[in-house]
């Protein structure tokens, strides 16, 4: 008679936060999948807020209801006039399309276990949008990033 | 035992959730979903004191079922309940 998160759909579950949000409330949420990936992981948590027209810009993470995949946490890659598209950035070749009337929430924060990165830091949005910027060589980055990581990784244990 | 009063009953196409509504930042990192019947139950006990016996009465006004498995279902339920917060003893 009782089931956790695992089992509520998608659409009832953010019709609730755009319920919370259009009341001016802050909504922390527990992201699924790795679309968001080197900045998000899944499991991480996302604390949302109100999409105010200052906020929807270029490099922002929003929660969105888009043609192509339903509601999804990704970032604003470019903005022509009414129509917003987004990209995973984990992702490479697969965007989004929005509007801003669509736009469900903007993600202030990012929490992995007892870290918190705000993402309207200067840090951030100078990483956000580098990251934006090596989007067509995204997969090269991550690998020689890999790479890098478990070469120090092997010479520290050696 | 009675229902936790910072939690309600959300129902959405067909679908029913319980939220905490009450903060200006709702966590909704652990939210609970109810089928048709426990959240009936729900609005049945909202604002009361209640214990097993009650909930199998109602349930046995509404729905065929024996007591014994009525009582057996909604004790379960109880527990789950209590053991989410949901309710308390």
């Amino acid at each position: 008679m009782l089931s956790n998160s695992v089992y509520i759909p998608n659409e009832l579950f953010f019709a609730e936060v755009q319920a919370q949000i259009r009341q001016g409330k802050k909504v922390k949420i527990r992201v699924r999948g790795n679309s968001m990936l080197p900045f998000i992981r899944n499991n991480d948590e996302a604390l949302l807020i109100p999409p105010t027209p200052e906020k929807i810009r270029k490099g922002t993470p929003v929660v969105a209801q888009t043609d192509e995949l339903g509601i999804v946490l990704h970032r604003i890659h470019r903005i022509d006039g009414n129509r917003i598209t987004l990209l995973g950035d984990g992702n490479i070749n697969q965007f989004e399309h929005t509007s801003p009337e669509r736009v469900i929430a903007v993600v202030s924060h990012y929490y992995r276990g007892k870290q918190t990165l705000r993402t309207d830091s200067l840090g951030m949005r100078i990483v956000g949008r580098l990251w934006m910027a090596a989007h067509p060589w995204r997969r090269k980055v991550l690998t020689l990033a890999w790479k890098v990581k478990r070469t120090f990784a092997t010479l520290w244990m050696t | 035992m009675k229902l936790n009063n910072d939690l309600v009953l959300r129902e959405v196409g067909g679908e029913y959730m319980i939220v905490n509504p009450f903060s200006d930042t709702v966590d909704m990192t652990q939210v609970y979903s109810l089928n048709e019947t426990a959240a009936w139950l729900w609005q049945q006990m909202e604002g009361k004191e209640f214990s097993v016996a009650d909930l199998v009465a109602v349930l046995r006004e509404e729905y065929e079922v024996d007591e014994e498995t009525a009582t057996a279902d909604l004790t379960e339920l109880c527990q789950q309940w209590i053991a989410a917060g949901l309710a308390i003893e």
